[in-house]
């Protein structure tokens, strides 16, 4: 008899990092984390779920039919899986494009002189950005935010990379917002915030970056940045290829 | 490491010259295939037969006025640019530099000449003699009394077969270094040891014995460099390329050990331009797991200067109790001993590496900062309100990620208003404060002699190079070797040599972090030489989960080490709060691991005592 076939949320993405299956709550700002003996059980029950190749000596436990419905239950019952196709997707990992360079290399980069609409721009980014977070803490990314990328900036993004005159225009938009950035907030505990300021500050540009949420395992990590193409618009290549992405807008 | 006994009395006291004599014999007995490098009214000092690697020449002064144990290079070849010419030229003290070295107590030494050194000087006519310590701590130096006589050495091991002589456990050193973090103060873990800490200076006359500090960072910072960023790189360069090409020199082998970091990758960068062209092999410690991988980054920088990389999967299974038995110092030092050294020492030897290089003090001496101290502040201190305030706060808000007010709200209070910056107040988020007790806690946090001495009040001193330079005089306190094992090769810091840290002394703060980079004069500095990618790094990988597995593969042996040792007995840490941290399936161990690994090396260093039987009754 052909197994009930699940979906995963909407509300929620995974991805495969390390040994484990990692998956993460836009509503509550949690992730969770599912051991890959445990996850490739599921294989068979949910569209689109992803198989960890275990490590090379591990052995591949019998997977019990028990254990397979012990997860499926518990993650019905948390919200992760649901059974109705309208109100769910596939577990398919997001596939990003690797980073292969960054925007600001050298330190001259952040000498650009400030424009008087650019001071705006930046704003009224940040002004925006501030109603739509609420100010809350970073934890939570909250629908409204996702709802509102999603809706859109979703056709018009696209995975190209930056033509010559773009990245010109990329780097000196990001030098004013580092620059500006100082004046308003500290970006220690507010790094949702700042990304999402980042983003709309580069959109009124016409410039528009994919914003990649990615996670590691053993330690335990979670990150985001800006990426358009194989270029990381404020981070380096050697931090965001240490993370498995696991969400993308 | 070179090993050494000397003994100073004072010549016209009997007692002294009685005791004296008899450990004279009993040492030269014990040691009878070491070399005598002073033997003279007041003062006896011996050495052992260096081997093959390592870095213990003598540097006899004339009319027995003394002796320079270590690595001395001159100073000259440095400002000259030219470190290799330092080592080719063999050094010797003629009557008139020996006369300058004993006359100006020491001084001689720090202005004309650098390396790794402790010099045992003896003044005839004011019957002084005089112990000194080189500012980069690699050579040890330790001291004791026997009655009224005064010994100095660098392993303990050695004047205990000599002379066995009880030790007691300092339990004010055990204490107050889980909160100051190391061997600051010149106490050890036995009460009867002192350290000779680097750049200071004993003088023991007629009537008594003081120590000063013939080098004092603080003084040194006070002098700044007026240049601008492109010179200050240049400097930079010429200064860390003359100290690594002048150690080069030494060998015609090698060793690196390349993290795939920055500090590392500078030092590889020097070895590849060594006028002397040693053999380099490069030996790098991974574990597989998330970010704590760092092998691309080593095989880069490995690949670019054309030396051989060894690749070793560090922690694992690797017993525990087996290195516990390796920590035989007057201080605990760390467990990091992971990985197999014993195999990699024979690999290295193979390989005809007679050094091992590191990059230790790089993030302290080219300035990483201090989230709390932003460079403005310093700046402030030194010039008040000015133009360039404004921009070193903006660019100290973009690396810590604050935002500008909050610098210059820190400017103008520890800046300009000039109020004190308690810097020990940092040391309380310390995390292993947390699982001390209210007692032991209390008593460390308020007691001042577990300081630097330097450092115990330094109101008068810019905040921001009072931090600069305690950081990184940490390492130079910390770098001690312990007892060799068979094969090992000596280790060497070449980024903490003295004319480095004098120029990171001062040079201005905010110059080392400029354009929204920390470490950017190094990065500037040697930009042209190093992978892209390593250049721009911004964060490193982490270190811990090589303890993590250690400790997590060795469950039953650690629960009996801190439960059952002294620290948990003698009510210095919280036994509770240990066993909940040490349970089966404690979520909390993770973030206390580096508490943990002080704590395991404090007791298996206690234990080792004991099995040693170096420990009083």
């Amino acid at each position: 008899m052909h197994p009930t076939r699940l979906w995963l949320s909407r509300d929620w993405f995974v991805c495969c990092a390390g040994a484990y299956l990692v998956c993460f709550d836009t509503k509550e700002g949690r992730y969770q984390l599912i051991s890959a003996e445990a996850a490739n059980t599921l294989k068979d029950h949910v569209f689109g779920w992803p198989l960890i190749e275990l490590a090379e000596n591990g052995e591949s436990p019998p997977s019990s039919g028990r254990q397979g419905v012990d997860l499926k239950r518990i993650l019905l019952d948390k919200g992760v899986l649901v059974p109705d196709a309208r109100r769910g997707k596939a577990a398919t990992p997001v596939c990003v494009q690797s980073t292969r360079d960054c925007l600001l290399g050298e330190y001259e980069d952040l000498k650009v002189k400030l424009r008087a609409s650019d001071v705006l721009m930046f704003a009224v980014a940040a002004t925006s950005s501030g109603w739509t977070m609420s100010l809350r803490k970073e934890k939570q990314i909250p629908k409204g935010v996702v709802r509102q990328i999603v809706r859109h900036k979703l056709s018009l993004i696209c995975d190209r990379e930056l033509l010559e005159h773009e990245r010109i225009e990329a780097k000196r938009l990001l030098a004013t917002f580092l620059r500006l950035r100082p004046l308003l907030w500290k970006s220690a505990d507010q790094n949702l915030f700042e990304r999402l300021v980042l983003l709309r500050f580069l959109k009124y540009y016409g410039l528009q970056p994919r914003w990649v949420f990615g996670v590691s395992v053993e330690p335990f990590q979670y990150y985001s940045w800006l990426q358009f193409g194989s270029t990381v618009i404020d981070d380096s290549p050697g931090r965001t290829k240490s993370l498995v992405p696991i969400m993308m807008f | 490491m070179q090993r050494y006994i000397a003994i100073i009395w004072q010549e016209n006291h009997s007692g002294q010259c009685s005791t004296a004599l008899k450990l004279r014999g009993k040492v030269i007995q014990r040691f009878a295939d070491w070399s005598i490098s002073v033997d003279a009214p007041g003062m006896f000092v011996c050495r052992a037969t260096p081997s093959r690697s390592e870095i213990s020449n003598a540097y006899v002064l004339s009319a027995s006025q003394g002796v320079v144990l270590g690595q001395l290079f001159e100073r000259k070849y440095v400002e000259r640019c030219e470190g290799a010419g330092a080592a080719a030229v063999r050094l010797e003290f003629d009557e008139a530099t020996s006369w300058r070295v004993v006359n100006t107590s020491g001084d001689e030494l720090k202005e004309k000449y650098w390396g790794t050194y402790v010099a045992l000087l003896r003044n005839d006519l004011t019957r002084q003699k005089m112990v000194l310590r080189d500012p980069s701590g690699g050579l040890a130096c330790q001291s004791m009394m026997l009655g009224e006589i005064h010994i100095y050495f660098s392993n303990i091991a050695d004047i205990l077969l000599a002379e066995p002589i009880p030790l007691r456990v300092n339990r004010h050193f055990i204490v107050g270094s889980l909160v100051s973090s190391g061997p600051f103060s010149g106490e050890t873990a036995y009460e009867e040891v002192e350290t000779i800490l680097p750049g200071q200076r004993v003088v023991h006359t007629c009537e008594d014995s003081r120590a000063d500090f013939f080098w004092n960072p603080l003084t040194i910072s006070t002098d700044h460099e007026d240049i601008s960023f492109t010179e200050g790189a240049a400097l930079t360069r010429r200064t860390v390329e003359s100290c690594v090409h002048a150690w080069a020199s030494c060998f015609s082998g090698l060793a690196l050990q390349l993290s795939g970091g920055l500090d590392s990758t500078i030092v590889a960068a020097c070895l590849a331009s060594a006028p002397t062209c040693p053999r380099v092999t490069c030996i790098n410690f991974h574990i597989q797991r998330g970010t704590s991988d760092e092998r691309s980054f080593a095989r880069e920088v490995a690949e670019r200067a054309g030396f051989e990389l060894i690749e070793r999967r560090s922690g694992g299974r690797k017993s525990l109790e087996l290195n516990a038995r390796q920590n035989r110092a007057v201080v605990p030092t760390l467990l990091q001993r992971y990985g197999e050294w014993d195999e990699v020492w024979r690999a290295l030897r193979e390989r005809g590496s007679m050094a091992l290089l590191r990059g230790d003090g790089g993030d302290e001496l080219f300035h990483k900062g201090v989230r709390e101290m932003p460079d403005s502040v310093d700046h402030a201190f030194r010039h008040g309100l000015g133009g360039k305030l404004w921009s070193i706060a903006m660019n100290d808000a973009l690396i810590e990620r604050r935002t500008v007010w909050e610098v210059l709200a820190l400017a103008a209070k520890h800046g300009i208003l000039k109020q004190p910056f308690d810097w020990r107040r940092l040391y309380r988020l310390d995390p292993k404060l947390k699982y001390m007790t209210d007692e032991a806690r209390e008593y460390a946090l308020n007691d001042e002699t577990i300081w630097h001495p330097l450092y115990r009040h330094g109101a008068q001193w810019s905040p921001g190079k009072l931090l600069h330079s305690h950081r990184f005089l940490k390492y130079t306190c910390k770098f001690y070797m312990p007892a060799a094992e068979k094969d090992e090769l000596p280790t060497l810091a070449p980024l903490l040599a003295q004319p480095h840290m004098e120029l990171s002394l001062r040079m201005p703060l905010s110059l080392m972090r400029f354009g929204g980079r920390d470490r950017a004069l190094a990065r500037a500095a040697f930009a042209a030489d190093m992978p892209t990618s390593i250049a721009q790094r911004k964060f490193k990988g982490l270190s811990q989960m090589q303890t993590d597995d250690w400790i997590s593969s060795n469950p039953q042996f650690v629960r009996e080490l801190l439960l059952g040792g002294y620290l948990a007995q003698e009510n210095i840490i919280d036994r509770y709060k240990l066993e909940t941290l040490l349970a089966k399936n404690s979520t909390a161990r993770a973030s206390a691991i580096s508490s943990l690994i002080v704590f395991i090396s404090i007791e298996a260093w206690l234990r080792n005592a004991e099995v040693h039987g170096m420990l009083a009754a």
